[in-house]
């Protein structure tokens, strides 16, 4: 692992966190959470890209990655990622490789309840209430879909995850592209 | 877990009610009445299981400035799987200044039932299944509580079950100054001060080596170059030591005293993580991050929230520190003033349209 290894994560939530901190964890020594606000939203989330952006572009010898995250809610995954790069000002440059984006759609609960097992869940639904009663219930945490992140999809699995939760299979390809930066 | 505290005619808290979550940080400038609050939980923990006389805990001086009543009033609220348990002590101060302060009452309900009453100089038990007891005479200077060895009688379980929570609660303040650099014996404890770190850390060698495992890796990611603790006797004392080693490969060792001051502030904190964390326990830290280096405040964060939702256990954090305040600001937040010299603390309410962090809207007198 490089030395100073890190990626800075900027989310809206705390559920955002326990799913994707435990997986940067892996590759990244030190994994900062950017700073949030109560009701701060996609809007703190926002507001806040353009000067990590710049950070990411200023500091390109730096062993430092970015995976920004925002819930696709009723906007969905092409809005947001539109969202998303205008506001970190995005061009195309060789330093936005390290700097990644996952819409969890509709939110993170989605993501998490397809991890732990869940297979009846689309893009389209709100599972918020029902994620709460099955943590109340310990069926299902945030850590266990973290683990569940990196178990090998059956070829069915994935063409099915494909289908019924593409913002999922985007986050997961922009996820490996931090940790091949983060392996180099 | 810690529902409620209350307390009346202590310092600056007067009538003052405060409800907890998993996971809470409390705000406000300085001499708002925050580590007033740890204080209550630190006396009734201290007066209940430690046995240390009501007087050295509530002295006279306690007592609000300007209230003139002679009682003071303290309550909790602890939920355990089964139900809440309410604890209430009312402490009686003496007219003359030469008379010490005593217990008027104490009593302990788990669900609104009664497990144990003592006033006018008497005891009163009551069974699990709600029927009486022994009653006989008990000194008011002391609680009677502090005699119930867990897990106690099967009769009075429920009771011995509040004292064993009540025994959970842990103030952590490291001082880097204070610490002792030897341990002579195994100590179950940390001092609020974590002075007595050597010791604790030789507790958990014994008898909790996974958790000596756990709070070794945790100091190799936060200290650079640290490989593991060690002990050295010399006479009857062991000499606790880092041992560190360089990027060629050589090991040094150094003794607790060689550390940088926020080098053991930090072992003291990964080790109350680590050692102390579990289901029933409340965590009180008060301003954790003192000494600390900036890079190293999150990180310690993300293991105590780790931590806690891994083994349950509930934390309380005090801190001016912008990293604590923006990491934890979707957390239970709590705002601590005193607009008439009362102390009032209410769930903090960020201006979400700011565009300002939480540390921002603090630093910049919002509250």
């Amino acid at each position: 692992m490089q030395k100073n290894l890190r990626c800075l994560l900027l989310c809206e939530d705390i559920e955002q966190e326990r799913l994707l901190r435990p997986i940067l964890e892996r590759r990244f020594r030190r994994v900062y959470v950017e700073p949030r606000k109560p009701h701060g939203g996609v809007s703190f989330v926002l507001q806040r890209i353009e000067r990590l952006a710049a950070y990411i572009r200023q500091h390109q010898q730096e062993a430092v990655g970015l995976l920004v995250v925002v819930d696709g809610d009723t906007a969905g995954l092409r809005r947001r990622l539109e969202e998303i790069r205008a506001s970190a000002g995005f061009t195309g440059a060789e330093w936005e490789r390290k700097i990644a984006q996952c819409v969890p759609s509709r939110t993170i609960e989605t993501w998490i309840m397809w991890l732990c097992g869940e297979r009846e869940v689309d893009e389209q639904t709100e599972y918020k209430a029902a994620f709460r009663r099955k943590v109340e219930q310990g069926t299902m945490s945030s850590r266990k879909a973290a683990e569940a992140w990196f178990v090998q999809l059956s070829p069915k699995e994935q063409q099915f995850e494909e289908e019924r939760l593409p913002a999922l299979a985007h986050g997961r390809k922009e996820v490996a592209r931090l940790e091949q930066f983060a392996e180099r | 877990m810690l529902k409620r505290i209350f307390a009346d005619n202590f310092r600056a808290l007067v009538n003052f009610e405060f409800r907890p979550g998993p996971l809470s940080l409390l705000l406000g400038g300085n001499g708002s009445g925050k580590t007033s609050v740890f204080e209550v939980l630190g006396g009734l923990h201290d007066l209940i299981v430690i046995g240390q006389p009501v007087d050295e805990l509530f002295a006279p001086f306690t007592r609000t400035r300007w209230d003139t009543r002679d009682v003071q009033r303290f309550e909790l609220d602890l939920q355990s799987r089964g139900g809440t348990y309410r604890y209430a002590l009312e402490v009686q101060h003496p007219d003359e200044p030469q008379g010490k302060p005593i217990i008027r009452s104490e009593t302990v309900t788990f669900d609104g039932n009664l497990l144990y009453r003592f006033s006018a100089g008497e005891v009163q038990l009551f069974h699990d299944d709600e029927t009486a007891g022994p009653v006989f005479p008990f000194r008011p200077d002391r609680s009677f509580l502090v005699n119930l060895d867990p897990p106690g009688s099967k009769l009075i379980a429920r009771l011995a079950g509040f004292k064993k929570l009540v025994t959970g609660f842990r103030l952590v303040q490291p001082n880097p100054f204070g610490m002792e650099y030897s341990s002579s014996q195994d100590q179950a404890f940390l001092k609020r001060n974590g002075s007595n770190f050597p010791s604790f850390f030789s507790y958990l060698n014994s008898e909790h080596p996974e958790a000596r495992t756990e709070l070794e890796r945790r100091l190799t990611d936060a200290l650079p170059g640290f490989r593991n603790l060690l002990f050295r006797r010399l006479g009857d004392a062991k000499h606790l030591l880092a041992a560190f080693s360089d990027e060629m490969g050589s090991s040094f060792a150094y003794g607790l005293s060689e550390l940088s001051e926020g080098q053991r502030v930090l072992t003291v904190l990964y080790a109350a993580v680590c050692g102390l964390v579990h289901e029933g326990e409340v965590l009180c830290f008060d301003e954790p991050d003192n000494f600390v280096a900036l890079a190293e405040i999150q990180p310690w964060l993300q293991v105590l929230r780790d931590t806690l939702e891994a083994r349950g256990g509930q934390a309380m954090i005090i801190s001016h520190h912008p990293e604590v305040m923006d990491y934890l600001a979707l957390d239970s937040l709590w705002w601590f003033e005193r607009p008439s010299g009362l102390v009032v603390a209410k769930p903090y309410e960020a201006d979400a349209a700011s565009p300002l962090k939480l540390s921002e809207l603090v630093a910049r007198g919002a509250t």
